[in-house]
């Protein structure tokens, strides 16, 4: 199966490369392929308008989908696996609606058009910020919050993930209703700005956005990748995975603190997109099996070609103008997903 | 590797005073208590007596006062990984939601482990066969019956104690296992307490909850009757399973005589 999904990658990220508003032949993206990578204009220049297209637009966009897509299906298997519920998603900590709300605030009080730094927009710094501060509210009074005496056996240190759970439903509503209140107060502009955000979209993809999205998410989808082998025994419970010598507390810090940057930093790249963390592992659990050395590596291969062949068709069902790439993912994924389950009856929820 | 370092009849697992209080309550209650290397101990008790409770302090994260000392150290000393290799647990209740094969499950237990999947695989099968769930290995775990969900995790555990493909295990290991009957017939709870007697022979020292006494004294080298936290009577079988010390942890009459056969105590209620 990693093969299988290996082996289409490079074909979808050709494909995100060709199509667009302006349609661009395979042969001359092929042509050109070699010095896309390397330097930053054609050999051609005649092909300069082409040329610059991919350079500027198609190739950073493409990449940045590929990983944004690859980030979340990873982060959402490795929650699913932490929280033993294949309903989980990344969002379950709490960093999807902090990110939101952060980006939402930067949007109302800085303005969306100031590029602070590196060419990346306040937005990007708000919601990433934003993320990051939920995910760790969420954890503080998760670890605060006494434990039931049923789930209390590792009790005296760490952090429940039922209270993780409930806080994360907890914060996710606060943040939602401050993110109303924003946008409530905020003018006909800032709203639509902010409710686009809230759709996904991967227009403001550049070579900064890229590269800062690599530096973060890329070592974090290793990380979580690492620890295949404990999220499997964490499976059959946590004071299982304990007798079995993982260090259960140390494990639940580690893959909370890598989601939450790899989520993070995700939407603050590309938005609020949905449905690529719950479902894509949730499918490939049905393929593979739930073991995570398989699992993981498929997730964020699946989850990368998603994202490339959703934002392929955002920006040409449409063309010249765009949909939102959230909404694409949700009608694309979902009938899909309703198939795979009515096919593998008994295979879902226990 | 440091094997047969422990002898039979060695304690290696001590209970020295423990005691585990919870809301104000005590669970645990002073309890003194051995398990020796090659023997079996069997934890008996009515409901809500400790038993689990007690196990569960041999977790080196539970709160308890007291001391235990596992290989004459305490647990907390060892790194996981090393623990892990010598002491093993089976739950009450498992967990488990997903859609692992029976295989795969027994397999989850070498975690602690780095002897390639090879011998991983051969340890595998043979448990499966010990287990007699060689027919279900490629099964989901979740479409199990109860009974065979048990015998999978019964498997796992012993799995995460053996060594090498030589089914061998360190002398001086420790089981714990928390009723690990409950949901097995009968010919499946007596093929695996004698299962369970073989690898004591190798010098694992098994602590089993049960609630069958008949199946405790025919089986236990030695018993342990626990009632509201505190520690009955602990001896050999003769010793613990009496019709007084039954009254007094149950609160019922039995009547006790000696088994045709093997001459053990043999509980027969008064219905």
């Amino acid at each position: 199966m990693p093969i299988v999904l290996l082996l289409i990658t490079p074909p979808i990220l050709f494909l995100g490369l060709c199509v667009g508003p302006v349609a661009i032949t395979p042969t001359e993206v092929l042509s050109q392929l070699p010095y896309l990578l390397l330097s930053k204009s054609p050999v051609n220049p005649d092909l300069m308008s082409s040329f610059s297209i991919m350079r500027e637009l198609r190739l950073p966009r493409t990449l940045l989908a590929w990983l944004v897509g690859g980030g979340l299906a990873l982060s959402g298997a490795a929650m699913q696996g932490l929280f033993r519920n294949p309903l989980a998603d990344p969002s379950i900590i709490g960093v999807t609606s902090g990110a939101s709300l952060g980006a939402s605030v930067s949007v109302v009080i800085i303005g969306p058009q100031i590029d602070a730094w590196l060419g990346l927009s306040g937005l990007v710094f708000g919601a990433f910020s934003g993320g990051l501060l939920a995910v760790l509210i969420v954890y503080r009074l998760a670890s605060e919050t006494p434990l039931s005496v049923k789930t209390g056996l590792l009790s005296g240190q760490g952090t429940s993930v039922a209270n993780m759970l409930l806080v994360g439903i907890a914060i996710t509503a606060l943040a939602g209703a401050a993110n109303s209140a924003l946008a409530f107060i905020a003018d006909n502009e800032t709203l639509r700005r902010i409710s686009l955000w809230n759709m996904g979209g991967l227009d403001g993809a550049n070579d900064q956005r890229l590269i800062l999205g690599v530096f973060i998410i890329l070592p974090a989808m290793y990380i979580i990748w690492r620890s295949h082998r404990s999220l499997d025994a964490l499976l059959l419970g946590e004071s299982e995975a304990h007798y079995l010598g993982v260090n259960v507390s140390h494990l639940k810090r580690l893959l909370i603190v890598m989601v939450a940057l790899a989520v993070a930093t995700s939407v603050a790249l590309a938005g609020v997109i949905g449905f690529v963390g719950l479902v894509v592992p949730h499918l490939l659990r049905l393929v593979v099996g739930p073991s995570h050395r398989q699992l993981i590596l498929c997730s964020a291969l699946a989850g990368g070609i998603l994202l490339v062949l959703a934002d392929v068709l955002a920006r040409s069902l449409v063309s010249p103008a765009e949909l939102p790439v959230g909404v694409v993912t949700a009608v694309l994924g979902a009938p899909f997903f309703i198939l795979l389950l009515r096919q593998h009856r008994g295979y879902g929820l226990q | 590797m440091d094997c047969s370092k422990y002898m039979m009849s060695d304690n290696v697992l001590r209970f020295e005073s423990v005691s585990l209080h919870r809301d104000g309550q005590a669970l645990v209650n002073n309890i003194d208590l051995n398990v020796s290397a090659g023997k079996m101990l069997a934890v008996l008790g009515p409901n809500g007596a400790g038993k689990t409770s007690l196990l569960n302090c041999v977790n080196n994260v539970c709160d308890f006062s007291g001391t235990i000392l596992l290989q004459d150290r305490s647990v907390a000393d060892f790194s996981a990984q090393h623990r892990a290799k010598i002491l093993a647990m089976l739950p009450q209740q498992s967990a488990l939601n997903f859609p692992f094969s029976v295989k795969e499950v027994i397999m989850l237990g070498r975690y602690p482990h780095n002897t390639g999947s090879k011998v991983d695989v051969a340890i595998t099968d043979e448990l499966l066969a010990m287990m007699q769930l060689t027919a279900l290995a490629n099964r989901c775990y979740t479409s199990l019956s109860g009974g065979e969900q048990q015998r999978t995790q019964i498997a796992r555990v012993l799995s995460q104690l053996i060594l090498d493909a030589d089914m061998s295990i360190r002398s001086g290991s420790v089981l714990l296992l928390d009723e690990p009957v409950s949901s097995l017939d009968l010919s499946h709870q007596s093929s695996l307490m004698v299962l369970l007697k073989e690898f004591c022979g190798a010098g694992l020292a098994i602590a089993v909850v049960l609630h069958d006494l008949n199946l405790a004294a025919a089986h236990a080298d030695k018993c342990a009757l626990l009632k509201g936290g505190q520690l009955l009577v602990a001896g050999t079988p003769e010793q613990v399973i009496t019709a007084e010390s039954i009254r007094q942890a149950y609160g019922i009459e039995v009547e006790i005589i000696a088994h045709p056969k093997t001459a053990k105590p043999l509980v027969i209620r008064e219905f």
